[in-house]
Order: C-alpha cells, then structure tokens, then sequence
C-alpha cells in the first residue's frame, strides 16, 4: 500500500521525453528523494504529483485514488518550491494562514494552527514579519510552515535548500528531517545533491534522462549500486574493467590476478567493478582482506580529514584511494592495497544504444 | 590601494554629471511649465488685473463665481465621464492584458505591437477616423441602412456616448500598458502555490492575482483618469451641448470669454481636485505600493 504511486509515467515537452517510463511507490511516513542532475525529470515527475503537469501516459496514484484528473487544489499535496514562491504581498501570518483560509478555517482555529507552525520551523513570534524583511533561510522555514499547518499527507519539497549557503544548508537538512519525524508526514524530496539525499532520505530514487536508474534505501545506493551512473553519481568510485568469469570471480583487465567478488551466475559476462576509494586499504599489514596487490604511490594530497592517494596497479591501473592521514606513506613507495570482497559491486555494462 | 583615488575621480565626476544631465530637462520646465503654471496661478488669484499689471492683493472672487456658474455641472459631467472611461478601460484591458501577458506565449509581441500601433497616429487623426465611422453618413449607419435594418439613420454622434466611446478608444492602451507590465512581472509559480494551497482558479485570481497587480491596476488608472477627466478634443469633436467638459469649459473662458482669471481659477481647481483624486485613490486603492508606469 503506497501514499504515492507512479506506474509508467511519461511526459514529453515537444520531442524531448522528460519522464520516461518511471514507476515508483513512496509508502507513508516515508522520507523519499529524486536524485539527479540537472535536467534529469526529476522536477518534472515532482510536479506530476502535484498536479502542476498532466502525464502523457501512465497512472498517478494518491492512497488508493487514480489522480490523474484531480486538479491541484484539490489534491491535499503540499509542495515546498525551489525560489519558494511566497506571497510578497502577504506577510508571515498571511502566508502561512492562506491555506487554512482557502479551507475556510475559523479565525481562532488559524491562528492557533499558525502558532503551532511558526513553532515547529523554529520562528515564534514572526506572525507580522514583511516577507522581504526575512533572511534566505528564514523565508525556507515559512515555505515550509506553509506548506505543513494545512496537514496535507504528502509534503513535495523541490530543491529547498538550494539557495542557501552551506552552513544554513546542512543546518536545514537536520531541522527538515526533525520535522518530519516529528509530524510523520510523506515528504517526497527533489535535490541533485548527493550528500542531501544519502544524510536524510529513507529511500532514493536515483533518476537519469527521465528514467529511474535505481531506487533503494541510501545503503543500498551507495554500497551496491546497479549502474555505473548510480555508482559515478553517487561519491566517488573506481571503476575497473572486466570480466565477471564465474559467481564470485572477476577477471580485471590489467590486473595480475582474479579478484574475489561476491556476485552471482546474473552477472556473468562483460562488466565493471566499482570500489569506493574509502574502502580500499593501504600499507603492509592487509590481513583479513579478499583481494590484495602490489602497488606504487603515484601522487598524495592531504584533504584534512583524508588523503587522497592515487596509486598505480598491476600494468598501468590506476585507483583513487581515501587512506587515513596516520598512514606513513609518500610519494614513489612501493606498498600493497586491498579491499574486502563485500566492498566492491560488479556492475553489468550498460548496452550503448 | 589603486582603486582609491579612481574611486574619488569618480565620485567628482559624478557630483558634475548629475547637474548637467539634468540641466536640459530643468531649463525646459521651468520655461514651458512652471512659468505659465506660475502665470496662470496669478491670474486665478486676481494678482494680474485687466491692465495686466501686477497687485499682492489676492483675492478668493472667482472661486465664490465658481459655484453661480455652470461650471460645478460640468465638473460633475466631466469626473463622471473621467471614471466611467476608466472603469470601462479597467474591465476592458484587464483581461486584455491578463491574456496577453500570461496565455498568448510566442504571439505576445505581435498582440502587443497591436495594442501600440494606434499610437503612431496622431491622436486627433484617431478621433476623426472615429467620426468617419459614426457620422450620420458613416460606415455605420451606411451598412445598417443598406441592410435594412433601420430606415433613419441613427444618431451616433454629438451626444454623451459617442464622447464615451472615443475616449474608451483612445484610452485604453495606457490602460493596458502598465497592466501588462505588472501581469509580466507576475512570479506564475505563485499561482501554482495557491493551487497547492487549495485555492482554485477564481480564489487563486481573488487572493494573488488581483493583489499582486494592483500596482498596475493603479498606474493604469491615474494614466487614463488624469488626462480624460480634463479631455478637450473628444467632446470637442464627437460631443455635443450635453457632453460639455472642464476642458472644453477651460477653452472656451480663456478664448472666446476671454476672461483669463475666471479660466485660470477653473484650471487650478480642475488641478486641487485631481491631485486629491490621485492622492485619495493611492492611498486606499494601491496603497503606497510602487507603481509601474
């Protein structure tokens, strides 16, 4: 039972597909993020639940109900906009109560249900505030009171935090994924940030020229991705090319010896192994680990918490390795690396089409 | 270190180039209109009497002759005609300019350039094309006749709907000029968030639309109130008795009554009672916000 569901959704803007195809369930209470760049459908899909978009094929499903044809108004979707849309004419207490007036609320009632939202994003006492008078990130908190006082059951948030600086950004990212908790409202998130969506999402949806490349808890997406743009998106990664011989062996090209996998008959054939830089161990003692090999230092740069390593493999691979600060290493040295065999994901190649 | 004395050059040049910018447009209005406005002020306080020659003793005569005359009618005419030319501009252009700005897309450039061309004829060539279509031999009356769907033809002209009418015409694109520039600037995400709010299209219209366009709504009306509520021209040419105007009033003392003072002390108080109009319906109807002109 989904509080959101897409099957087969399409939307063409003239000859360009925007979303292609996509299907996807966000269960209640669920923290559900598009994740993309720029340009990849997932602003357009966002819209398609609200309403602002008609499909051209495929079903949009609100609880149990097709909604299709129901118009936005009447669609009890909250939706948090990128630039936030505020009414400039309206200030904090107008804004927030406009909702509540368009459900014909009482004036007591309203207000007390203001109170409570300014409350809840952390700016009581705002009701009187001009919306122009608010800084960046306090006009995002309005956003968002608008949107939650009228208790809709799905919150779309398109991109919110990207106006704001870094600081705020992250500073809001906590302060959303309180709120959420806090209301156990839907919030179906839109963001092209990596980061965002692995620190507060329940489940992603990793999207690409308007098709969904893999949906899966931020674990899943980051440890095992299913293609090599999920795996490139998403962090940083190496990917070595090769073959998968047999499950839980894969050959790579350039390297002296197979390397221990854990993938089964699917992945047979042509295929890529991605290993994330964090997870691949340097130095002499490797003990413990699946795969090892000799390498040669090739560059070093301290990144603070982490130096980034570049090392050379077998005939001419090189690898990005994120090691430890602590580790002695430099520049030309002679060492070994090695990761474990449950670290690295084998990816079946994508057929060019 | 190097941007300092550039910043101080700078500000020197700039404390000379604002006066003389300026210059060309100051000289031209203190000649052509605060001087005659100066002069006109003297005439309608009798400081200048029939010698022409100059006295300090204003006096307050013509103002008490104001309401013994015709002239309080014709002021009830003209505010009356000035308001319903601009209500019927405002129910006009409104949609007018909502579609244009908002639903036309790529055809917007080409709507408005027809909204505009009636400007590059002359105004008074304008209001006589007008009179070509409703003169009693005029198109009008030509096509109904050779209809036969009257025998008589009407008489469309010399009365207070043809004034009407004309003014309407020639008014209406500065109605719809700031309407459009403030219906331009309308954020349309806006909507889509009063949507998402619950507001359905009339409420979301009510709510946003019509506030968020109030500046033009105000811009657009002072542009055709102010001007219509003194128009000369029009009754002038397409009115009659009945359609007598403050500025056809304002014509008539000042050449053929020749009585500069009586003439004088009516425009002044045509000016107090728009500038009151003005500031009236800015306060309460736009409500200090910027207007876009």
């Amino acid at each position: 039972m989904f509080e959101v569901e897409l099957v087969d959704v399409v939307k063409r803007f003239g000859t360009v597909t925007a979303v292609d195809h996509v299907s996807l369930g966000v269960r209640k209470n669920e923290f559900y993020s598009f994740l993309g760049p720029s340009g990849c459908g997932k602003t357009t899909t966002l819209r398609i639940i609200a309403g602002l978009e008609d499909p051209d094929e495929g079903t949009v499903k609100l609880g149990e109900t097709v909604a299709n044809d129901i118009p936005p108004y009447e669609r009890n979707v909250g939706i948090v906009f990128q630039h936030l849309a505020l009414f400039p004419h309206m200030n904090v207490f107008d804004n927030i109560a406009f909702g509540l007036k368009m459900a014909r609320m009482a004036k007591d009632q309203t207000r007390k249900k203001v109170e409570e939202a300014l409350e809840l994003v952390g700016l009581p006492g705002f009701e009187n505030r001009r919306i122009n008078q608010l800084s960046g990130g306090q006009q995002q908190r309005v956003g968002i009171a608008r949107a939650m006082v009228r208790e809709p059951g799905v919150l779309l948030l398109d991109e919110p935090l990207g106006p704001l600086d870094l600081k705020i950004r992250q500073h809001m990212q906590l302060e959303l994924k309180r709120i959420q908790k806090q209301v156990g409202t839907t919030f179906i998130y839109v963001t092209h940030d990596q980061g965002e969506a692995l620190t507060m999402s329940d489940s992603i949806a990793v999207m690409n020229n308007g098709r969904v490349e893999q949906i899966g808890s931020p674990r899943e997406i980051y440890d095992r991705p299913k293609t090599q743009f999920v795996a490139n998106f998403i962090g940083e990664t190496n990917f070595l090319d090769g073959t998968s011989e047999r499950a839980g062996v894969f050959m790579c090209k350039g390297l002296p010896h197979p390397v221990m996998v854990e993938a089964g008959e699917d992945l047979i054939g042509e295929a890529v192994l991605s290993i994330r830089p964090e997870r691949v161990h340097i130095g002499p003692d490797l003990r413990g680990l699946d795969n090892v090999f000799d390498a040669k230092i090739e560059d070093l740069v301290y990144q603070g918490s982490h130096l980034a390593v570049a090392v050379k493999v077998g005939e001419n691979l090189t690898m990005k390795i994120e090691a430890n600060p602590a580790v002695p290493i430099s520049v030309g040295e002679r060492t070994r690396i090695g990761w474990s065999k449950t670290d690295a994901t084998v990816i079946k190649l994508e057929k060019d089409e | 270190m190097n941007s300092l004395p550039q910043a101080v050059r700078r500000r020197k040049t700039r404390r000379f180039a604002a006066p003389l910018l300026l210059s060309p447009t100051v000289i031209y209005l203190a000649v052509f209109f605060f001087a005659p406005f100066a002069i006109v002020l003297l005439y309608a306080f009798g400081m200048i009497d029939i010698l022409r020659q100059f006295s300090f003793a204003a006096t307050f005569d013509f103002y008490l002759d104001f309401f013994d005359s015709i002239a309080p009618l014709v002021f009830a005419r003209s505010l009356l005609l000035a308001l319903a030319t601009t209500a019927a501009c405002l129910v006009l252009g409104y949609p007018m300019s909502y579609h244009i700005a908002v639903k036309s897309g790529r055809r917007k450039e080409t709507l408005m350039l027809l909204v505009i061309i009636p400007f590059w004829v002359s105004f008074l060539l304008r209001t006589y094309a007008l009179m070509t279509i409703l003169d009693v031999n005029g198109i009008i009356n030509a096509a109904l006749l050779s209809l036969g769907l009257i025998s008589q033809p009407l008489n469309l002209m010399y009365n207070t709907q043809a004034v009407l009418l004309g003014m309407i015409y020639n008014y209406l694109p500065f109605m719809i000029l700031p309407l459009y520039a403030s219906m331009e600037k309308l954020d349309k995400s806006l909507l889509e968030a009063a949507g998402s709010l619950g507001a359905g299209p009339a409420r979301a219209f009510l709510h946003v639309t019509l506030p968020m366009t109030r500046s033009g709504v105000g811009a657009g009306s002072i542009l055709v109130f102010v001007p219509a509520v003194g128009e000369f021209i029009i009754p002038q040419l397409l009115g009659g008795t009945e359609s007598f105007m403050i500025g056809n009033l304002i014509w008539t003392l000042f050449l053929k009554a020749r009585n500069l003072w009586f003439g004088s002390a009516v425009s002044i108080i045509l000016i107090a009672l728009v500038v009151l109009m003005v500031a009236l319906y800015m306060k309460y109807v736009t409500k200090g916000e910027e207007m876009v002109i």
